[in-house]
């Protein structure tokens, strides 16, 4: 029994951990220019897309023999891979809009959410051997193990695997040095000021735009190590895996507070483990119902979050 | 006669207190104006009494009766409501697909008759065999919580502008807050239609046209409202205020942004009103209309109130003249 | 009936953004006469079937986005409850078996239910919060009719639905294309007879007040909770009929993941495209958006298949499957360079009554 709760509880903390990567992406994007980029899950999917990509063109026999330089470079590509497709979004779709009422940003962001969707389904299309040839674009593919999924305890009840563990080496250091870029160096600051008050932070000499453009990329870059993290754990990826994934993690952002970056890791967390919970205790197909409520009841009791503030309009 | 009694409105947000215990008494029938340097908490002012804002602290009444909200019976049994349909809202989720099952689904025969009777009779042993818990226990509580949830919603004495704006108290905006889909006989309709019931068209319809008159709009009653020329979009902020039928006006700075003339006809217009038995209220900036048109002026300065008295007596005021460094107050 | 006339005539009049999809629907009323003299039309009295039911359904959600400016991501869970609800009453599975009408008119009621379920709690959100609720409310209903098998039958849906019975005439489909065409047709006239209605009255007044400035809406008297309630409670009572209609045009409901994001997404769009804020524009609209999808997008498979273009190997020679990138694109595109859409919706005026009253005036 115990060993059963120990076992959701891991398996929420680290589906939690990845809610948390892409919950800080939207938290971020929605500090500095007041948008709930709706895309941001597909660009998680891509990123996932990508990484199958790199592994399929390295070769499986390459990625057998020497799996740490593979994830090495699935690191650093796919991050890169994935702030700059945030960025691109940002520059084609958002940056135009920025004067434009939110509604209209909002409906433009459903537009580039399904652009994105369909260049999934093409990619599950490409005629890799990691596709499955390309043949059912709209299946899901499935991911190499490259890392272990044996038990760490071998002896005990509570099952924890090198996944596990893996998942928590690559999210903790991630939120840490997040946490002391935004709170200890220049460009932090500046993320912040621009959060609080784009034209004054522009009077101060700080670079509105630049500063909204490193974002959007600082947030794609996040989903793009969520998405590799979440390839690794979960072992399949499909294309629309980003729409779940990516209302969960608004739900977490909005939980933890909209513009809170620690509220988002906490929010991510309390999603995952509220996910595995309802899992077990309810029923995996009222999950889903679950999460959407806990949303709800957030926006209608507290709308700003465990650690948000509340806004007050100017008259 | 005090037609708007202002008690020690405070007003803070977060740590700032942008009014500080604020006492006004309004007479009917007066022209007051508010003035004071930017940031004074004039405007402020104006939010609390009109329920843009809640007031941290004081009240304000309105021929004596204050226009805060009580609880009511109304209240509660609106309370009551709420939390009976959210019983037994929780309670049909809750037991739904099992009662359908013994119920329904048990009994019957695709397209044969079905018997309703016995179906009541399974439905009512269905509801025994339930525990207390399952049953009474999922309804109470969420009733309860849904009721007490509504109830301590209800009666935060937030009181809202759409009340006090059916009390009698109407305003303008500092930045001009008109309805840009409409045009500007619509926009003055929409100020009216609080005073009519839905057979009045016609009567609504005509007293807008004449209050359109009123302020000198005639001639552009079917074209946008926003198309307007600034000085006439004040006046048309002015003439929806007006159709809200209230007692008195609330004018946040009218004559922003115009020239000597139109400042002129304004101070007659908010004569007009006066005459037409409105009491006004108004912040301004232009001393010209200011000392023209008050029978008093009250200053604020830093959220308090600096001084109170004729136009006369504050121009000589010393703390006022400090206050405003310059030459505004001789005309 | 001349005064009725008059004041029509007074309601297009210098507004093209009325008149074309006025026009439009009106020529739609022809098609089926046409259709028997030239063959080739006749295929699109069927495959418009659907697509009127999209009319009635853009109807609901204008109520809701079009009037309020809330944008409003879950119709496809309202007409969900619509079809099931119409299922459930009238379907030969359950021992109710009401009548057509009667059902219709309990999808209409369960429809107006729920939306007084998500309106009132969700009043004091703001724009793009809402959005996002309404979103998780119509992935909470699939799911909750996907769960409730001993009522919904599942996955599987409930089946078989009887059409309209005029005539005692059994069911399945005892209309006929053309007898449904005009059924549907009909439908959303008077979906949309009945907006114009509402929008010309003070609710209606209130509404677009309170899109424009919620705020000065509030301090002019507008008791803004109460429209928005009401839009809400009307709007998802047509998305419900939709639903209603859907189900009984189809003989059921199909399963649960049907009503998905998607439909309400395409449905908002052609809201968009059509002209947010005019109900005759987004009809127009959604014909188009739906209409592309569905006739267009196939047309092109079946000719391109003809040509031997399209191999169930590849996934982008497929038109079907670029379904999604061409909503996205649109949405993006009209965004950007034309958010007040093809029709866009003119400066609400009050109409004869006025300059009537008004040269009244002037002349004493």
């Amino acid at each position: 029994m115990i060993s059963l709760l120990f076992q959701q509880v891991l398996t929420g903390l680290a589906n939690g951990g990845i809610i948390a990567l892409i919950a800080l992406g939207y938290t971020m994007v929605y500090g500095v220019v007041e948008l709930i980029n709706f895309a941001h899950g597909d660009v998680f999917m891509l990123g996932a897309f990508l990484a199958l990509t790199i592994v399929g063109l390295l070769g499986a026999p390459f990625v057998a023999e020497h799996p740490a330089l593979c994830l090495s470079l699935l690191f650093v590509v796919v991050p890169l891979g994935c702030g700059s497709i945030n960025l691109l979004i940002d520059r084609l779709a958002y940056q135009p809009l920025r004067s434009a009422p939110r509604l209209v940003v909002l409906v433009s962001a459903i537009g580039v959410s399904y652009i994105l969707l369909n260049i999934g389904l093409f990619w599950g299309g490409v005629p890799m051997e990691v596709f499955n040839g390309g043949v059912s674009a709209s299946a899901p593919k499935d991911f190499p193990s490259l890392i272990s999924s044996a038990p760490l305890l071998s002896n005990s009840d509570l099952y924890i695997s090198f996944r596990d563990l893996f998942v928590f080496c690559v999210t903790i250091p991630l939120l840490i040095s997040l946490s002391l870029l935004v709170n200890r160096t220049r460009f932090g600051r500046s993320m912040r000021a621009v959060a609080q008050d784009p034209i004054a932070a522009q009077l101060c000499g700080i670079h509105s735009d630049t500063v909204i453009r490193w974002t959007f990329f600082l947030g794609g870059a996040l989903a793009g190590f969520a998405s590799v993290v979440y390839a690794l754990y979960n072992n399949t990826i499909f294309f629309q895996m980003g729409y779940r994934v990516g209302l969960d993690a608004f739900t977490a952002a909005v939980l933890g507070g909209i513009g809170s970056l620690a509220g988002a890791c906490i929010g991510g967390l309390a999603i995952g483990l509220i996910r595995a919970l309802s899992d077990q205790c309810i029923a995996t197909s009222w999950t889903n119902a679950v999460v959407f409520s806990v949303l709800i009841l957030i926006l209608l009791f507290r709308p700003s979050g465990i650690l948000g503030r509340s806004f007050r309009e100017k008259v | 006669m005090t037609l708007l009694d202002i008690d020690r409105i405070t007003m803070q947000f977060g740590g700032v207190t942008a009014v500080d215990e604020v006492s006004l008494r309004i007479n009917q029938g007066e022209i007051v104006s508010v003035i004071g340097p930017n940031g004074a908490g004039k405007t402020t002012l104006f939010n609390a009494v009109t329920g843009v804002y809640s007031p941290t602290n004081g009240s304000v009444s309105l021929n004596g009766e204050p226009l805060a909200h009580r609880p009511g019976v109304r209240d509660f049994w609106y309370a009551l409501g709420v939390a009976l349909i959210t019983g037994i809202f929780f309670l049909f989720l809750f037991h739904i697909q099992s009662a359908w099952d013994q119920c329904i689904n048990a009994l019957y025969v695709y397209e044969e008759p079905f018997d309703w009777l016995l179906s009541r009779e399974l439905l009512g042993q269905y509801w025994q065999e339930q525990s207390w818990l399952s049953t009474w226990g999922i309804g109470l509580v969420s009733a309860l919580l849904s009721g007490a949830a509504y109830w301590v919603i209800r009666t935060q004495g937030i009181i809202s502008p759409e009340r006090i704006v059916r009390c009698g108290i109407a305003r303008t905006f500092q930045n001009i807050r008109l309805f840009r889909s409409m045009s500007a006989l619509e926009v003055v309709l929409s100020g009216a239609q609080l005073r009519a019931g839905p057979d009045h068209r016609r009567r609504i319809i005509k007293e807008s046209l004449e209050l359109l008159s009123f302020v000198g709009l005639r001639t552009v009653t079917d074209r946008g409202a926003t198309t307007l020329s600034y000085g006439d979009q004040r006046r048309l902020e002015i003439a929806r205020a007006l159709a809200t039928k209230p007692e008195i006006l609330l004018l946040d700075e009218p004559a922003a942004g115009m020239n000597e003339a139109e400042t002129e006809r304004l101070g007659e217009l908010i004569e007009a009103i006066r005459d037409r038995g409105v009491t006004v209220v108004l912040i301004e900036h232009h001393m010209n209309l200011v000392m023209a048109v008050s029978d008093r002026v009250v200053v604020m300065q830093n959220g308090r109130l600096l001084a109170e008295g004729t136009p006369a007596e504050i121009q000589q005021d010393e703390a006022v003249i400090a206050a405003y460094l310059g030459n505004d107050l001789d005309g | 009936m001349r005064g009725f006339v008059k004041r029509a005539l007074a309601y297009f009049h210098q507004d093209s953004s009325k008149l074309i999809p006025f026009l439009f629907l009106l020529a739609l009323v022809a098609l089926p006469p046409l259709a028997m003299v030239w063959e080739s039309l006749s295929v699109f009295v069927e495959s418009l079937c659907p697509i009127l039911v999209f009319g009635v359904l853009v109807s609901g959600l204008h109520l809701v986005t079009g009037t309020t400016g809330a944008l409003h991501l879950g119709v496809a869970g309202f007409m969900a409850l619509g079809a099931y609800t119409f299922a459930i009453l009238a379907s030969p599975v359950y021992p109710f078996q009401l009548s057509w009408a009667i059902a219709l008119c309990g999808s209409a009621v369960v429809g107006a239910l729920s939306g007084l379920l998500l309106g009132i709690p969700t009043l004091r959100l703001r724009g793009d919060y809402f959005a996002i609720v309404s979103l998780g409310f119509g992935e909470i209903v699939q799911d909750a009719l996907r769960n409730m098998e001993p009522l919904t039958k599942g996955t599987i849906g409930i089946n078989p639905l009887p059409g309209p019975q005029f005539l005692e005439n059994g069911f399945g489909a005892p209309l006929g294309k053309v007898g449904w065409f005009y059924l549907l047709l009909a439908m959303v006239w008077v979906a949309v007879g009945l907006i114009v209605l509402i929008e010309r009255s003070s609710l209606g007044r209130s509404w677009a007040a309170l899109r424009d400035d919620e705020l000065a809406a509030r301090c002019m008297g507008i008791s803004v909770n109460r429209s928005k309630v009401y839009a809400m409670v009307l709007g998802s009572a047509l998305c419900g009929v939709a639903g209603g209609l859907w189900a009984s045009y189809l003989g059921a409901t199909g399963e649960p993941g049907n009503y998905d994001l998607q439909i309400s997404v395409v449905v908002l769009c052609g809201l968009i495209l059509g002209g947010i804020g005019n109900i005759w524009g987004s009809i127009l609209g959604v014909f188009i958006m739906v209409g592309f999808n569905s006739l267009v997008l196939t047309r092109l498979t079946t000719l391109l298949t003809e040509a031997g273009i399209v191999s169930s190997g590849s996934v982008i020679t497929s038109p079907m499957n670029w379904k999604y990138i061409i909503f996205g694109l649109s949405l993006v595109v009209l965004m950007r360079f034309r958010p007040d859409g093809l029709f866009p919706a003119s400066i609400r005026r009050t109409g004869r009554l006025a300059d009537k009253l008004s040269r009244d005036e002037a002349v004493s």
